[in-house]
């Protein structure tokens, strides 16, 4: 089994499904790591359920659709990378995702992969929200002009990081 | 298409929680309008919409030969976090 974002421990066997992906053909994974977009990632209105997986260590994910398997988005959580870009969520975030608080929430940015590195980027404007309790997620649009659809992750490694981690 | 002929100062309002109003015609052809929502409601303009979605067609089929591109990722991450797949995923407090 592909190693899983982290949420809630079982007590007794989960109940497993089958997903295929677009890495590693069909996988088994706990039910409850399914995520429901309750507001969808655009332009992928009808596709409502994922899996979120990793298959190394980093800050990299995977965003697999459950509907269609040759939708599968690369994602970036930045805040592992030492990328913050500092969003400040409304507390509609939290009530639509059902969180109790802000700690159950987990950012992450897509990512647009390519053979030149020079290419290679992510979208600080509307990064995807995701509540770990309850398996909610959302792919906000931030009013922030500051925010980059394209940030090129060439400059980040090369240390040119407009957005570094404080502290 | 609904079309509505609204003046400089008046209004239009959405499903009774959405107001636009028509704040300034200018001589450029621009118009500026004000806009009160419930923050539920994002409202962008369109041309960010369709740059967002743009970009997600783009992202959206990562597949084994762009994980290959994955390699570029190695060593990134050095910011303090656990590089073993089971760090706490928990973003620092947010503000607000």
């Amino acid at each position: 089994m592909l190693a899983m974002l982290s949420g809630p421990t079982p007590t007794d066997a989960p109940s497993t499904i089958t997903v295929k992906t677009m890495l590693r053909g069909e996988v088994a994974v706990p039910a409850d790591h399914v995520i429901t977009f309750v507001q969808p990632v655009l332009g992928f209105d009808r596709l409502t359920t994922f899996i979120i997986y990793q298959t190394q260590s980093g800050p990299m994910y995977w965003l697999q659709s459950l509907e269609d398997p040759t939708v599968s988005f690369c994602l970036l959580a930045p805040y592992e990378a030492g990328i913050d870009p500092d969003i400040e969520l409304g507390t509609e975030d939290v009530i639509d995702l059902g969180a109790r608080d802000h700690a159950e929430l987990t950012l992450y940015t897509t990512v647009v992969l390519d053979d030149d590195p020079a290419l290679i980027r992510t979208n600080l404007r509307a990064p995807i929200l995701v509540c770990r309790r309850t398996g909610r997620a959302k792919q906000l649009v931030i009013n922030d002009t500051r925010l980059p659809v394209r940030l090129h992750l060439k400059d980040i490694k090369e240390g040119r990081n407009p957005f570094p981690r404080r502290g | 298409m609904l079309i509505l002929a609204r003046r400089t100062g008046e209004s239009i309002v959405i499903d009774g929680v959405v107001e636009v109003t028509v704040l300034e015609v200018g001589r450029n052809g621009q118009v500026r309008l004000g806009i009160q929502a419930p923050r539920s409601h994002q409202v962008y303009r369109k041309e960010l919409f369709l740059e967002i979605e743009a970009e997600n067609r783009v992202a959206a089929h990562a597949d084994a030969r762009a994980a290959r591109a994955l390699g570029f990722f190695d060593g990134m991450g050095a910011g303090g976090l656990a590089a073993d797949g089971n760090a706490d995923h928990t973003p620092p407090p947010q503000g607000g």
